[in-house]
């Protein structure tokens, strides 16, 4: 069901607002995200790119109420409509795990061990749609028929222990769909699985973009895992977005130098060996770390004296669907 | 013939019933680096840590400069050690977190040359810490300050500090970013062109691979199934395990070539019979008659090798 | 956030902490303050009540001894006890743990089994036995609870020993060429040191609390030298007429052994807490 605001616009399915979360600690504070906006609308999949300590996690966490105790977070996050930063457990758990889902990196520490998955599945549904038990483990069959379970009847039955990386990556993210979400964030999905099985999940990703309007949110420090499958990407750094806009624009034609940078490092077995492998020099700025100027700057290769002591703000650069966070994007 | 560094012959490594490596055999020469691909439950980390003497082994043979490593012990063994080091793929991991990380650099030096003064130690350290692209001050500080590729330049830093003929690397880069990976890849091949050290390096991804190797060696549930130069692999690969692989890394225009949906991805929880071909289950081109024998590695191409009972069909289709 | 943070921040044992060390303090330096000493009868104000007559600050005992002088001599003694004997069974226990626990096999399973036939044993059998034979002395005090003590730290320290076994770090350690002798005491121990030192702290009121006993028992410290514990056991017999005999030491001992316990939960919470 698509929403409409009463301006006629279609609401988005996530609506980040000028988002900030901070970890207050003895030592200093840490920035995770220091002011994000972003929009995931209805049906669209969007794939969030950056380094490890870039923000591309927190922002999502601070959106599902899983951020740390000692978080502090301004700025909104608008699902569906409606304001859910800072919602009591209790309002956010009818929407968590049903209409709005996520996917972690480790399969092997989301499921519960001790807990058969025909169990853990059908408790999903009892829990959140009061289907009987019966209902739900017929349901649970199904969704591992859906994201390509072989043996589904089987594997039911089973421990999560008994089965490979891959597999329980399925079960997981057949686990979040089981409600029909709204929105799917999948965080590192394939991270910790290797290449063969890697290339299965983007595939079952992709039928899944086919099959439902459902929008899907693929984050990743690995430019090459979103590009099969993002409509639209966007690039962090140092907690902010450097740059936003339609997948095949990004991958054709970057914008931002550190766009640009991170695409020289997917690597293209096709084409010719490199001498060098591509990377970037230096490291990401730490959370942790005092911003002065602007953050990037000491890795850029377009870097002059104003990036290091004025800070570019995001703005549309060079059509309306496209952002950049950059005193001297690529193309001017 | 020259003198190889490393022979491997027939290795076998056990673990209770399960076959971790089965009959594996190569050779590797002095500077040479060689690329080991292969999943999860190939038996690659096995296979360093058999070598590195960490795992006792079941059957087979390794010679390191001539000697019979596997029969080693004491004194003699440790003098072998010198030369043999290894960096892991955890870079935190590896690292004493109650250690500096003078201490750590300073361990190798005052186990094997012991009557080095603390000032020529110091000296060493800091000269070791340049090299790997580090500032001399790091030493006074502990691992948990770094970041992952700060930490990895600190572990190859060790690793190296006795200038060892052979150095195998488990995973180096495979938990740090895309973006940094490049740095500590560079880094060791400056390394080999400065110090003509030696080789293994283990990975599961393919294009981290094919930067660094003379040769490669693809691995599959502990058996090898392909052996060639490193271009001749990437453009010519013959093993069907090989060509999935090569299929599964996504290529930066976003398209995903087809050919990985015909290798199915479970390989099933079921042990690898021994009878016949490990690869059976899950490979497009399989026929009955895989099952019969286990393939042994033939020679398809000049220097190129592949255990496969098809590969003809494969390669002319 | 560091441990030494995490325990500044925790306010219970900062307080313990400082009236541990108060209580050293006064021990050490508080007899300077009093003319009174441990052995002088003083006949005018025998059983008194605390108060500021003749500097009874604490009052005086059956036998007109400075309950004030007699309580900090027994403070110092049970301190020393607790001290001495914790360090004994920590070094003794930590060495021995950690050997069983890497070198594991054969003799790993012998050393388990002789420390649980050790632990069979009847502990007061044991430390009397010991007694007779060497007769009383403080040292020997010492040795014999240290003695003891070491078996749980050995348990202890093993099981670290085996979970600190399976890290990189080690492997690292043996491919550089490392020996047993320089990876257990280089590499296993300053890693295990954390719930150690937890342990240590909560181990030390054990002993200050069995040395009392042993003490109240007639087999511990001897007249006219006073712990703790031999004050506690003349304060019971005194408890109707003469009350402040039993409640001043009582109170110390009680005081020392909450703060170690508070102190030692305090080093828990801040050393086990996964540095993020």
């Amino acid at each position: 069901m698509l929403l409409m605001s009463r301006s006629g616009r279609l609401t988005p399915a996530l609506a980040v607002e000028k988002l900030g979360v901070q970890f207050p600690q003895p030592t200093g504070t840490i920035f995770a995200v220091r002011e994000a906006s972003l929009s995931v609308q209805a049906a669209e999949c969007v794939g969030i790119v950056g380094e490890s300590g870039s923000g591309k996690t927190q922002i999502f966490m601070a959106a599902m109420g899983l951020l740390a105790a000692a978080a502090r977070t301004d700025g909104s996050v608008r699902f569906e409509g409606r304001e859910i930063l800072g919602s009591p457990p209790a309002e956010l758990n009818r929407i968590r795990g049903s209409k709005l889902t996520m996917v972690f990196q480790d399969p092997m520490t989301s499921l519960t061990p001790h807990l058969r998955i025909g169990t853990q599945l059908a408790e999903v549904l009892v829990s959140h749609s009061q289907m009987s038990w019966h209902d739900a483990e017929r349901a649970a069959l199904r969704i591992l028929e859906r994201v390509r379970v072989p043996e589904p009847r089987r594997r039911l039955r089973q421990y999560p222990h008994e089965l490979s990386g891959g597999m329980r990556q399925r079960v997981m993210i057949g686990m979040s769909l089981l409600c029909e979400p709204s929105l799917l964030i999948a965080d590192e999905p394939t991270t910790a699985l290797d290449m063969t099985v890697q290339a299965h999940i983007i595939d079952l990703f992709r039928a899944m973009r086919e099959e439902s309007r459902m929008a899907i949110v693929l984050i990743s420090h690995d430019l090459g895992v979103v590009a099969g499958l993002a409509d639209r990407i966007i690039v962090m750094y140092g907690g902010r977005v450097v740059e936003s806009g339609r997948a095949r624009h990004i991958l054709q034609r970057a914008e931002h130098p550190y766009t640009a940078e991170l695409l020289k490092c997917v690597p293209d077995l096709k084409g010719p060996r490199l001498d060098r492998m591509p990377s970037l020099a230096g490291q990401a700025p730490s959370p942790s770390s005092i911003e002065r100027g602007w953050a990037f700057a000491p890795r850029c290769p377009r870097a002059d004296a104003r990036c290091r002591v004025e800070r570019p703000l995001l703005r549309e650069f060079p059509a309306a669907a496209h952002q950049v966070a950059c005193h001297f994007p690529l193309s001017s | 013939m020259s003198e190889e560094l490393l022979k491997v012959e027939k290795l076998r490594v056990q673990f209770g019933a399960f076959p971790a490596l089965r009959d594996v055999t190569f050779d590797l020469m002095p500077g040479e680096t060689l690329g080991l691909v292969g999943e999860s439950g190939s038996g690659k980390s096995t296979l360093a840590r058999a070598i590195l003497r960490l795992i006792p082994t079941t059957s087979g043979q390794v010679f390191f400069q001539g000697e019979n490593l596997l029969s080693l012990r004491g004194a003699a063994l440790r003098r072998c050690r010198r030369d043999l080091q290894i960096v892991f793929q955890d870079p935190l991991a590896s690292l004493n977190p109650r250690m500096s990380v003078a201490d750590a650099l300073a361990e190798p030096l005052k186990i094997y040359e012991p009557a080095l003064s603390a000032r020529a130690r110091e000296s060493r350290i800091a000269e070791m810490l340049e090299r790997v692209g580090l500032t001399a001050d790091v030493a006074r500080r502990y691992p948990h300050e770094f970041s992952g590729g700060q930490c990895q330049r600190i572990g190859i830093a060790r690793a190296m500090m006795l200038r060892p003929k052979l150095l195998i690397c488990d995973e180096p880069v495979s938990s740090l970013d895309v973006s940094i990976q490049g740095q500590i890849v560079n880094l060791l091949a400056d390394l080999q062109r400065e110090l003509g050290t030696a080789m293994l390096f283990i990975s599961h991804n393919l294009a981290v691979v094919r930067h660094l190797s003379h040769r490669v060696l693809v691995i599959y549930r502990g058996r090898l199934v392909e052996l060639a130069g490193c271009d001749a692999l990437f453009a010519a690969p013959v093993h069907p395990y090989t060509r999935a692989l090569l299929a599964a890394v996504p290529h930066p225009s976003g398209t995903l070539p087809g050919q990985v949906l015909t290798v199915s991805e479970d390989p099933g929880t079921a042990p690898a019979n021994s009878e016949g071909c490990a690869f059976h289950a899950r490979c497009a081109y399989a026929r009955p008659a895989c099952l019969l024998a286990v393939p042994s590695l033939e020679e398809v191409a000049a220097q190129h090798f592949a255990a496969c009972h098809r590969w003809r069909e494969v390669v002319y289709p | 956030m560091s441990a030494v943070q995490r325990l500044r921040s925790n306010i219970g044992a900062v307080c313990a902490l400082a009236i541990i060390v108060a209580l050293i303090s006064l021990a050490l330096v508080g007899p300077l303050f009093n003319p009174n000493n441990i052995e002088s009868l003083d006949w005018a104000h025998v059983a008194a009540e605390p108060g500021l007559i003749g500097a009874h600050w604490f009052g005086t005992d059956r036998l007109g001894r400075d309950l004030f002088a007699r309580t900090l001599e027994g403070t110092r003694v049970s301190l020393a006890v607790g001290l001495a004997a914790s360090a004994i069974s920590l070094g003794v226990g930590i060495i021995y743990g950690a050997v069983a626990g890497y070198v594991g096999g054969r003799t790993d399973h012998l050393m388990m089994r002789f420390i649980e036939v050790l632990s069979g044993l009847p502990l007061i059998f044991f430390v009397i036995f010991l007694t007779v034979i060497f007769g009383r002395s403080q040292y020997l005090l010492f040795l014999t609870i240290g003695a003891v003590g070491w078996l749980t730290m050995a348990r202890i320290v093993r099981g670290q020993t085996l979970s600190i076994r399976q890290r990189e770090f080690i492997e690292a350690a043996v491919a550089s060429g490392a020996g047993s002798a320089r990876i257990i005491f280089k590499h296993v121990i300053p890693n295990l040191l954390g719930p150690v030192i937890v342990y240590a702290t909560l181990t030390v009121p054990q002993i200050i609390l069995f040395e009392s006993f042993l003490s109240f028992l007639g087999l511990g410290v001897q007249e006219p030298h006073s712990s703790l514990g031999t004050l506690i056991a003349e304060g019971a017999g005194e408890m109707e007429a003469a009350p402040w005999i039993l409640v001043v030491p009582g109170s110390f001992l009680a005081l020392l052994l909450l703060c170690m316990n508070i102190l030692g939960d305090g080093l828990r919470d801040a050393l086990d807490v996964k540095e993020r």
